[in-house]
């Protein structure tokens, strides 16, 4: 009696339940075809998509941000650090000779140079300028090879100084920052 | 085929001769040189030091050609620098001037 009983329950509790799903259903599709509701469903579909535009737009625009301020910190970087080598390697070929330092100050340099060509590549993978081979092949040579050491201290006029000059100038103007629209 | 990685052995390479410091590029032509008379067929890989001077990368590379190594042995002599490709330029130009100067 009670299994019975029981049985009848869920049959009842089934057929309510396929009862709110059809008319849920039923409600639904009979608001999309009710044709006073068109302006509702019309303003709640452009409003969605308005929405997803608004989203799509500020997270394009904030990637884009992210990334100008990323290629602009490199790019800070990099002109600082060019300055620095651009002063002590105009320096170092000015002075003097001096056996005792001379060997400390050009491993400077070479690992003035490396930090460069790296910063370099980073700003090359953040969409920036790309890498300047030929430029950093120049600069390198300009600076680090010591064929002219022993006519050291050279002369302002001189091929070794005017290179290292127009070399970090030709630097200078392709790592530029980028404005922030 | 070797594969000579400069960083296992010279991670900061130092000045040109022997007499001026540490890691010299004459002390890395020698090992160089060492490693050539055993394989022929030889990749250099110039990554992950703290950088080369030209200095060293003439007197390692033009080097051998100065100290006779044939040409073509050291013309075929192939590099790896993903971190600084205009290397690989600088020393082929090197070994070409070197192997001009000798002609």
């Amino acid at each position: 009696m009670s299994s019975g009983m029981n049985k009848s329950d869920d049959l009842d509790m089934l057929s309510a339940s396929e009862d709110f799903e059809y008319g849920w259903l039923d409600g639904f599709v009979g608001l999309l075809q009710d044709e006073t509701q068109y302006v509702t469903w019309f303003l709640v579909l452009f409003t969605c998509a308005i929405s997803i535009i608004i989203a799509i737009v500020q997270w394009t625009k904030n990637k884009e941000l992210t990334r100008v301020a990323s290629h602009n910190e490199w790019v800070r970087e990099f002109r600082e650090k060019l300055a620095v080598l651009e002063d002590e390697s105009l320096n170092f070929w000015m002075t003097a000779a001096n056996d005792s330092r001379d060997v400390i100050s050009m491993g400077r340099l070479t690992r003035e140079v490396k930090e460069l060509t790296t910063i370099a590549s980073e700003i090359a993978k953040v969409g920036g300028n790309i890498y300047q081979k030929e430029l950093f092949k120049d600069l390198r040579r300009a600076v680090t090879n010591d064929k002219e050491n022993d006519d050291r201290p050279l002369n302002a006029d001189h091929y070794r100084i005017i290179s290292i000059k127009t070399i970090t100038t030709k630097l200078r103007r392709q790592y530029k920052r980028r404005p922030c629209k | 085929m070797k594969i000579i990685k400069v960083a296992s052995r010279y991670p900061c390479p130092g000045p040109r001769y022997k007499k001026l410091g540490p890691s010299s590029g004459e002390e890395f032509r020698e090992w160089l040189i060492k490693e050539l008379s055993e394989e022929c067929d030889m990749t250099v890989d110039l990554d992950d030091t703290e950088g080369f001077g030209s200095s060293f990368l003439e007197e390692a590379f033009g080097g051998l050609i100065r100290v006779g190594i044939p040409p073509d042995l050291v013309k075929s002599i192939k590099f790896i620098s993903h971190e600084e490709p205009e290397l690989i330029d600088e020393i082929q130009e090197y070994i070409d001037d070197e192997i001009a100067n000798n002609e």
